[in-house]
């Protein structure tokens, strides 16, 4: 007997069409685990990491030290395997270095026998340009992080900021798609830091760029983040993730301003300090 | 806040560092303040003249003691007439042909174990033994082997700077920055690129330090040679007039040596203040 049919649906494929499909998340972590061996001791760094990051999304990981949150940023990077679990980029899995992550940490690697044009195109050398195009590449890069008149300086004589702004022109000279902070920003006195903030924040939204910022900062985190996850203390894993509707303005001046501020301030304070050992 | 405003980088606490503006030949000739000259000038001259009237009044023999200004006359004269210049050619080559020899296979051979940890933690424990011995005593056996000319202090020379030069680069390949190669890696680099741009330039600063040791040693090292055996060379000289109690003429030979050794690391701490240039670190203070 054939089923009844109103001769108007059509039977759905058991998996919708792939035009049909919403596109993959820029990264996924999908039930990520890394374990370490430190002298015949099991240490396991990251449990079960799961979270996604749309396109051109500003997240920002928080949680205790030790939580394994520059773990996360060396699988995302390439340099590291999970030891179980998968990391995706657009839904193709992590197996080594890509041009479309780039990373910039609390140490900005600046090699110091390189003048700052040398440092900004280390990562142009690798890739088939001619020399006047990397050149021209570089220079716009130190223009728009506001160094020009610098580019024949050793980083000797750069100022801590002034070395993170060639950190940040280095990155982003490759053009990635996704970039990875991990506290750059943490080794600068106060002032320099909100100044740099600012600046990163409204650089990284001109470029259109994916973030993954890592940091301790809660107030950095609620300013210039769209989503913030909250990880948990060893092994680490996501206990909260929270939108942050602050970020609007891609101004985290703005957003310090703004009267919600304190609540998520507050809110992840209070799921943070749990983990937090004195 | 405005786009100038905001990427200013001269106001506030973070400011470029000063000395900026010193240029590279400023750094790589510093200037000497006369005063430190004059009281390095009296450090030699005040003994000197001192000696010269114990010798003249009779208080000193000059058959034991000799008389500086007679080892002066005796070095310009036989500097002129070529036998000192011939005997300090021989030396300086041996010296300065083993010391390039050795600087190279030993730098090599420490870049090259960059690529294996495995063959480096097999020889590494052999570079310290080899390290850890005295290697005159390989001398008598290098000059049976080689000869009583110039390819067995050569060989010396090689042999002794060689280790150190190994163990020094080495050193230098093992702390170079490993973030600094994950960001190569990172940015697509291949190993030959993470070489090429960290590994090497990195060990630039230890093979200075290692040169500014070896210059030393390849000199103890062929002069220690051409005591063994030899027919010419400043260590030949010094022992043959030492023998025969002309104590000018090992004064003399004496006087040289010394002078090679210090023109070599004269030259070393100016080659290395201009291609370190770029470094933070104090330039060495070893014949600034």
């Amino acid at each position: 007997m054939t089923p009844p049919s109103d001769g108007m649906t059509i039977e759905r494929p058991a998996r919708a069409p792939t035009a049909m499909a919403p596109p993959p998340p820029r990264v996924e972590f999908a039930g990520v685990r890394k374990v370490f061996w430190q002298s015949k001791r099991e240490i396991v760094a990251v449990a079960d990491l799961s979270f996604t990051i749309e396109n051109q999304k500003f997240v920002s990981i928080i949680g205790p030290s030790g939580c394994g949150k520059s773990t996360a940023l060396k699988l995302l990077s390439g340099l590291d395997r999970p030891s179980d679990g998968r990391v995706l980029v657009d839904g193709v899995e992590v197996d080594g270095p890509q041009p479309k992550v780039a990373f910039m940490l609390q140490k900005d690697l600046l090699l110091p026998w390189r003048t700052v044009l040398g440092n900004v195109m280390l990562g142009l050398e690798l890739k088939r340009l001619s020399a006047a195009d990397r050149r021209e590449r570089a220079m716009a890069l130190i223009r728009k992080v506001g160094l020009d008149g610098f580019e024949d300086s050793y980083p000797k004589h750069l100022s801590g900021g002034m070395r993170q702004r060639v950190a940040l022109a280095r990155t982003l000279a490759v053009d990635p798609e996704i970039l990875l902070l991990d506290e750059p920003l943490s080794a600068l006195d106060y002032q320099t830091k909100l100044r740099m903030e600012e600046e990163l924040v409204r650089i990284l939204a001109e470029e259109r760029k994916t973030v993954l910022l890592i940091t301790h900062d809660i107030a950095e985190a609620v300013s210039v983040s769209d989503k913030v996850l909250v990880c948990s203390g060893r092994p680490g894993r996501i206990k909260a993730e929270h939108e942050i509707p602050l970020a609007k303005h891609h101004s985290p001046e703005a957003a310090r301003n703004n009267p919600e501020f304190v609540r998520y301030f507050d809110l992840l304070w209070r799921e943070l300090k749990t983990d937090v050992a004195i | 806040m405005s786009r100038s405003e905001a990427t200013s980088v001269a106001a506030g606490p973070d400011r470029p560092k000063d000395g900026a503006m010193r240029s590279r030949l400023e750094r790589t000739f510093p200037r000497m303040p006369w005063r430190v000259l004059a009281l390095q000038l009296c450090c030699i001259g005040i003994p000197l003249v001192l000696w010269e009237g114990a010798v003249r009044s009779g208080l000193a023999d000059p058959f034991f003691f000799g008389l500086p200004s007679e080892v002066f006359a005796y070095v310009g004269r036989t500097l002129v007439d070529g036998t000192l210049l011939y005997h300090a050619w021989v030396t300086l080559s041996e010296q300065a042909i083993g010391l390039v020899l050795g600087t190279v296979v030993g730098s090599a051979i420490a870049l090259a174990l960059w690529w294996s940890g495995f063959l480096s933690r097999v020889l590494d424990t052999f570079a310290v033994i080899l390290n850890a011995t005295p290697k005159i005593v390989i001398a008598p056996l290098l000059v049976v082997w080689f000869g009583l000319g110039m390819t067995s202090k050569v060989m010396i020379s090689a042999l002794v700077t060689g280790v150190v030069a190994w163990l020094g680069a080495f050193d230098g390949v093992r702390r170079c920055d490993i973030d600094q190669s994950d960001l190569v890696r990172a940015l697509g680099g291949r190993e030959r690129h993470v070489f090429a741009k960290i590994v090497a330039p990195s060990v630039l600063p230890y093979a200075f330090a290692t040169l500014r040791l070896n210059i030393g040693f390849s000199l103890i090292g062929v002069i220690t040679g051409e005591f063994l055996s030899s027919t010419a060379g400043l260590g030949y000289l010094v022992d043959a007039t030492s023998k025969a109690y002309e104590m000018s003429h090992t004064l003399g030979a004496i006087l040289v040596i010394a002078l090679i050794a210090a023109s070599e690391l004269w030259l070393l701490a100016r080659a290395e203040a201009y291609l370190m240039h770029w470094s933070d670190e104090v330039a060495p203070a070893s014949m600034s």
